[in-house]
């Protein structure tokens, strides 16, 4: 046996899953794909969101909010270990809107959510003179928003790059250019790659993204994620502009402002189109009007792992157990919990409470 | 059109006025605006906005943005605009004018 | 979401990127053949860089940049072929397959179709990072030729550091314009010559650009 666990994934979500076990003592391998793979942990936003998750499923909410609690402190571990700064800031993110009749909507979405959670979600209601004296490049056509406290944002990059290298540090063996080709379990998990790489390991966790859809049933799972495009522009360095992050737009650490994202279901197509980032920048104008007279750098497309409800799925194989499938489509928000607390999922521990997170959910087509 | 000292003007031509960061600036009408500042002793043209190092023009045909400016609050690069009568062109990201982004 | 007044593209056979020597020999020689042609370039004036604003300079300091430069100007003089529209000021920044090429001019964006596409769009020099390369005042060797040729500026008191023909052109155009460089640092060491020299036969075979340079 080469290892405790076999991780197949070295996104954020299997880098943070590694980095637990690693934490608790275990030996651990994570596989990666190749250059050309989808990479949805490089596309994405960078938020650490928790306002609008789970409106009905209250427990996702809480996971959002734990993770959120955990987030600094993890941020400062890995800084400390590595020496690269994974910059975090929460100081509340705004959804901001441009009708009245949608910004009620949504309060009365987040009253029914906060009774569930027994008041636990600190968020203020602002009308435009309040919005504006906290983000004054608010322009007139948006009427409002929310702004959550317990919401903020990262850079990804940064927190891959130190994922990474902690993880080294602590030992991994992590395997890039892979394909899996084949896996077999007999008294352990017994994985071959295309180029003839083999690896053994007691456990297996499947974070590969939307490579669950292939990989999930050669496992016992479902695999049930589809892909979800999402556009995005990034503008020149700009003094600071924007001070709190939004759906809309945020201003990344080193200056730029990110704007995006469409929402797309047009498979595995991960091209811009001119209609869609010409509706970003039109948007992003809308709600920030001085952006109209900012250069933009950078464009791309991502896709995101969207399961039928949205919500993660955690699930442990009944045909062959000892496997997981960890997915998601907020990699970055959850890093901090994944990397904290699943590793005593998969140790065994019980009262996780993530049963709703099963593949048991989805109706049987 | 006055020539700093470091270069030789080779057609000499009459000049319109421009304003650069507040200085006056005199070159040919149409001239390249990249080239008209080096030209008029302005080799530094803005501040790195995450280093706060001062960068002029560096290749001179709008590959590297180098040698970006700020016209009608538009960055743009130098190198790609012409001298206009009148045209107010300043620097990015001055350190002391509160513009520096700050991490 | 895009303008309506773009060029009328149902009939585009052929957009070129790039009017340079290649893009618009290339666009020429589509048009004359009957072909409907859109020539989208960056630059304000075509020339590329090599021909760099000929148009406008041939008359002005043709003398200096010698007859190679000036017979650009026959190339520019055939962009008025009837079916070729060139659009100047032209930053291209999306090509999607069938083909489709976004491109902004000034501050508005347009698209244009065509079935067939050639970039043309030529070479930017690669830089050599040293410690100090951002400095204000270190440009490339190519930057001291487009002061030259676009804006008659001659550097007083030039370092050229490096090696390859263009910075030993820049040396000689200097030179002829009475500010010859303080130093030329050539970076070629014995042995990169030594190496070279496997490919003399075939330069002796090409003596006549040996004579050129």
């Amino acid at each position: 046996m080469d290892a405790d666990y076999v991780v197949i994934g070295g996104g954020v979500v299997g880098l943070s899953l590694a980095w637990g076990l690693l934490q608790r003592g275990k030996r651990v391998t994570v596989i990666d794909g190749e250059d050309r793979a989808l990479r949805a942990s490089r596309g994405n936003f960078g938020l650490v969101w928790v306002q609008s998750k789970g409106m009905s499923q209250p427990r996702y909410a809480r996971w959002s909010q734990e993770s959120a609690r955990l987030w600094r402190g993890f941020a400062a571990e890995l800084e400390e270990n590595t020496g690269i700064a994974v910059p975090l800031e929460q100081n509340g993110g705004l959804d901001l809107h441009f009708s009245e009749d949608s910004l009620q909507s949504t309060v009365a979405k987040y009253e029914i959510l906060k009774a569930k959670l027994n008041g636990d979600y600190p968020y203020d209601v602002l009308d435009a003179t309040a919005l504006r004296s906290i983000e004054p490049a608010v322009g007139p056509a948006v009427v409002g928003a929310i702004l959550h406290h317990q919401d903020g944002h990262t850079n990804s990059l940064r927190l891959l790059t130190a994922l990474t290298d902690d993880v080294k540090r602590l030992g991994a063996v992590i395997l890039t250019g892979k394909r899996v080709a084949a896996i077999e379990k007999t008294n352990e998990f017994h994985l071959r790659m295309l180029d003839g790489d083999e690896v053994r390991a007691e456990k297996l966790i499947l974070a590969a993204g939307l490579g669950a859809a292939k990989l999930g049933p050669m496992l016992g799972f479902r695999g049930l994620v589809r892909p979800q495009r999402g556009q995005v522009l990034i503008t020149e360095k700009l003094p600071k502009t924007i001070y709190r992050p939004s759906l809309i737009a945020r201003q990344v650490d080193e200056g730029g402002i990110q704007i995006g994202a469409t929402n797309e279901e047009v498979g595995f197509d991960d091209d811009v189109t001119p209609e869609g980032l010409a509706t970003l920048a039109a948007q992003a104008i809308q709600a920030y009007p001085s952006l109209a007279k900012a250069q933009l750098v950078r464009s791309w497309a991502s896709l995101r792992v969207m399961s039928p409800d949205g919500l993660p799925i955690y699930q442990q194989s009944r045909s062959m157990p000892g496997a997981f499938l960890v997915t998601c489509h907020s990699g970055i928000t959850l890093s901090a919990v994944h990397g904290r607390r699943m590793a005593d999922w998969f140790e065994g521990a019980p009262d996780m409470e993530l049963e709703v997170f099963s593949e048991d959910r989805f109706p049987l087509s | 059109m006055k020539i700093d000292s470091r270069f030789l003007e080779l057609t000499p031509s009459k000049g319109v006025e421009f304003d650069f960061d507040g200085q006056t600036v005199c070159a040919p009408d149409g001239a390249n605006l990249a080239a008209a500042l080096l030209a008029a002793g302005v080799s530094s043209l803005r501040w790195n906005a995450v280093s706060g190092s001062p960068r002029g023009a560096y290749c001179l045909m709008g590959a590297c943005f180098e040698c970006l400016v700020k016209i009608d609050g538009v960055s743009v690069r130098a190198c790609q605009q012409t001298v206009k009568a009148g045209m107010l062109v300043t620097r990015l990201n001055h350190p002391q004018g509160g513009e520096h982004v700050s991490s | 979401m895009f303008p309506a007044d773009m060029p009328d593209d149902r009939d585009v056979d052929l957009i070129v990127v790039g009017a340079g020597p290649a893009g618009m020999a290339a666009a020429t020689v589509a048009a004359e053949a009957g072909a409907k042609v859109i020539l989208l370039d960056e630059q304000g004036l075509a020339g590329g860089q090599i021909y760099r604003d000929v148009e406008r300079v041939a008359e002005v300091r043709g003398d200096l940049l010698g007859p190679d430069y000036v017979a650009g100007r026959e190339l520019t003089k055939r962009l008025a072929t009837p079916g070729l529209t060139h659009i100047r000021n032209a930053a291209v920044w999306m090509v999607e397959l069938g083909y489709r090429v976004t491109y902004s001019v000034g501050q508005t964006s347009y698209l244009v179709q065509a079935p067939h596409l050639i970039l043309a769009s030529g070479a930017i020099e690669r830089p050599m990072p040293l410690p100090g390369w951002t400095l204000p005042g270190v440009m490339t060797a190519g930057a001291a030729q487009i002061l030259i040729k676009q804006s008659g500026l001659a550097l007083k008191r030039s370092v050229l550091v490096g090696s390859g023909p263009l910075l030993y052109l820049v040396a000689s155009q200097l030179t002829r314009a009475g500010t010859p460089p303080i130093a030329l640092l050539e970076t070629q060491t014995r042995s990169d010559f030594l190496v070279s020299l496997r490919h003399v036969v075939g330069a002796l075979r090409d003596w006549r650009y040996l004579v050129k340079g």
